[in-house]
């Protein structure tokens, strides 16, 4: 099985760097649910605390990733079950409308998740070009914002292209079994 | 949930990333035709604006501060630990410290809940270089040593550092972190006499003794600093890219993640803020510098600086400020929850110069006495209402 890396949750370390890399996707996450930023984050805070207190193995990081998200998700109906506010999306009753917003939302920031922690790894200037182009910039727009040449951003973005493509090179690999 | 969630997630991220092969491509259009609901997902999480919103959204959200929070709590075990040891070997020091552990209790002590608004005191917590974790905020006075020799005294509120130097031997660099939970303020002494004053919500990490050319301490937060003068060694203070660097003087940097700006004020002396590759600035006293990450420039105007560091000298000194940002500093310090039945009054601006010790109640009182607004303080909640 591919991913197929066993994580312990053994010390805070590993804590932490799931943190880095989740928090932030599982917040948007859990937003979408409670639709408030700070309940969103009361939320995620308890999930990584109770990540901790039950010292679990995870067999895969399938395993973790589906963990996180499956706990932020309970978590988020019992708040809004407690709150008895108005849930965002209808028919909340049918398991099929709750799962399939699980699935978009998941897939939503999985997808921001894996963008972002690409391109933190590039160098500043690349990462800001890149940043603005995934944002629906052009070129043009670019290189106003930053005040640099547009053949800078031409090629700045030839460069990101090619880091995020070996960066995301584990991703792809799945895309292809996938396939 | 399937695992093919995640692998369409990786997909698109690849597709916003201009990764995909044309066979992928391909593939990724015939997922998208196999039902309108992929269609639409598609649509929507891979269009420009939709980074931008969620980037936007990501923003909003107090990562440091919650790690923070997170941290405490997954570090109370080891603290434990820290603790057994202590009891193991140096037990008759530990009774004359005050902070003895019986080895072996591995129940948690209950969490002193502070009472409603009540105001923030000394509370700090030292992360040392071999991890070990001492809270500040619940023992006595006493002494410890780090690895490389040098002392670490703490007092009722304040730590300091010193390092004999007899030891001509140069050894590795040795890091120490002071964390100030929220409600908490600590004073901290560096081994150069340089004397710090934490702020709540606040963290320095520096080395126990400088060595090299330059003295230099990371801060998130906001910090007062009386350098000791060294004209051969500057003191640099790192703030994310911003740099503030002095040879002997008196300032405060207030650089608050959530006010995402870096402000540095001088009280005395001269310093010099330098953010990456920007033009440095020099400043004279009572002059504040202010950087916005994502500007490509520093600001300098003239401040009061009794008003930018009274809180060192124990009070709120607020001058005309809208009541959401008042109430946003005051949270930092009294452990409080506020809300605003009214958007309105949110942008009321008001001014006070109050005692930091005192309850919050007076304060909103003060408030209230303007007749523009009202202000209920109901546990650790304060709600706000137009009169």
């Amino acid at each position: 099985m591919v991913g197929d890396i066993r994580i312990d949750i053994e010390d805070p370390g590993t804590v932490k760097s799931l943190f880095d890399d989740f928090y932030v996707p599982l917040c948007l996450f859990a937003e979408h649910y409670v639709e408030d930023p700070q309940v969103a984050e009361d939320i995620v805070q308890e999930c990584f605390i109770r990540l901790w207190q039950q010292k679990r193995v995870f067999e895969n990081r399938y395993r973790l990733r589906a963990f996180l998200y499956t706990s932020v998700r309970n978590s988020a109906l019992n708040e809004i079950e407690r709150q008895k506010v108005v849930f965002a999306f209808k028919g909340k009753e049918s398991g099929k409308a709750e799962k399939s917003f699980f699935r978009d939302h998941l897939i939503e920031a999985e997808t921001y998740r894996i963008l972002m922690s690409a391109i933190d790894n590039l160098p500043a200037q690349t990462r800001k070009v890149m940043l603005l182009a995934l944002e629906g910039n052009d070129n043009k727009e670019i290189a106003d914002q930053l005040d640099i040449a547009v053949g800078t951003v031409h090629s700045l973005k030839k460069i990101a292209y090619k880091r995020l493509r070996e960066e995301l090179r584990e991703y792809f690999y799945l895309i292809l079994l996938f396939l | 949930m399937q695992q093919q969630d995640f692998d369409i997630a990786s997909w698109f991220a690849g597709y916003l990333a201009g990764n995909l092969t044309s066979e992928q491509h391909k593939a990724l259009e015939e997922w998208c035709a196999t039902s309108a609901d992929n269609q639409a997902l598609f649509d929507k999480v891979c269009c420009g604006g939709n980074i931008r919103r969620l980037s936007t959204m990501a923003d909003r959200y107090h990562r440091q501060e919650r790690w923070w929070r997170i941290e405490e709590k997954i570090n109370r075990k080891k603290k434990i630990r820290w603790y057994k040891w202590v009891a193991v070997f140096v037990v008759p020091l530990a009774i004359a410290w005050g902070l003895l552990e019986i080895p072996g209790r591995e129940k948690e002590p209950e969490p002193v809940l502070s009472e409603a608004g009540a105001p923030g005191g000394a509370k700090a917590v030292l992360h040392m270089a071999d991890g070990a974790v001492v809270d500040l905020a619940d023992c006595a006075g006493f002494s410890l040593k780090e690895k490389d020799g040098t002392q670490i005294r703490k007092d009722s509120a304040c730590l300091s550092y010193r390092r004999d130097t007899l030891s001509g031997e140069p050894v590795a660099v040795v890091y120490n972190r002071l964390d100030i939970p929220r409600g908490g303020e600590y004073a901290l002494k560096l081994s150069d006499g340089t004397v710090v004053y934490l702020n709540a919500l606040s963290s320095l990490r520096f080395p126990v003794a400088f060595q090299g050319e330059c003295r230099e301490v990371e801060l998130i937060g906001e910090a007062y600093f009386q350098v000791a003068k060294d004209t051969a060694r500057p003191f640099v203070v790192r703030v994310g890219e911003a740099q503030v660097r002095v040879l002997g003087t008196a300032f405060n940097v207030s650089a608050y993640p959530d006010d995402r700006m870096v402000k540095t004020t001088l009280e005395s002396g001269s310093v010099e803020m330098k953010v990456a590759d920007l033009e440095p600035v020099r400043l004279h006293p009572c002059q504040q510098a202010v950087f916005v990450p994502g500007n490509r420039r520093i600001d300098v105007q003239q401040v009061d600086v009794a008003a930018e560091t009274a809180w060192k000298n124990g009070m709120f000194d607020i001058r005309n400020w809208p009541l959401v940002k008042i109430m946003d500093y005051l949270a930092r310090w009294y452990e409080i929850e506020v809300f605003y039945r009214d958007e309105s009054v949110k942008e009321i601006k008001f001014g006070c110069y109050v005692n930091r010790y005192s309850e919050i109640q007076p304060i909103l009182e003060l408030f209230e006495q303007t007749g523009k607004i009202r202000a209920e303080l109901k546990g650790k909640t304060v709600v706000f209402s137009t009169k």
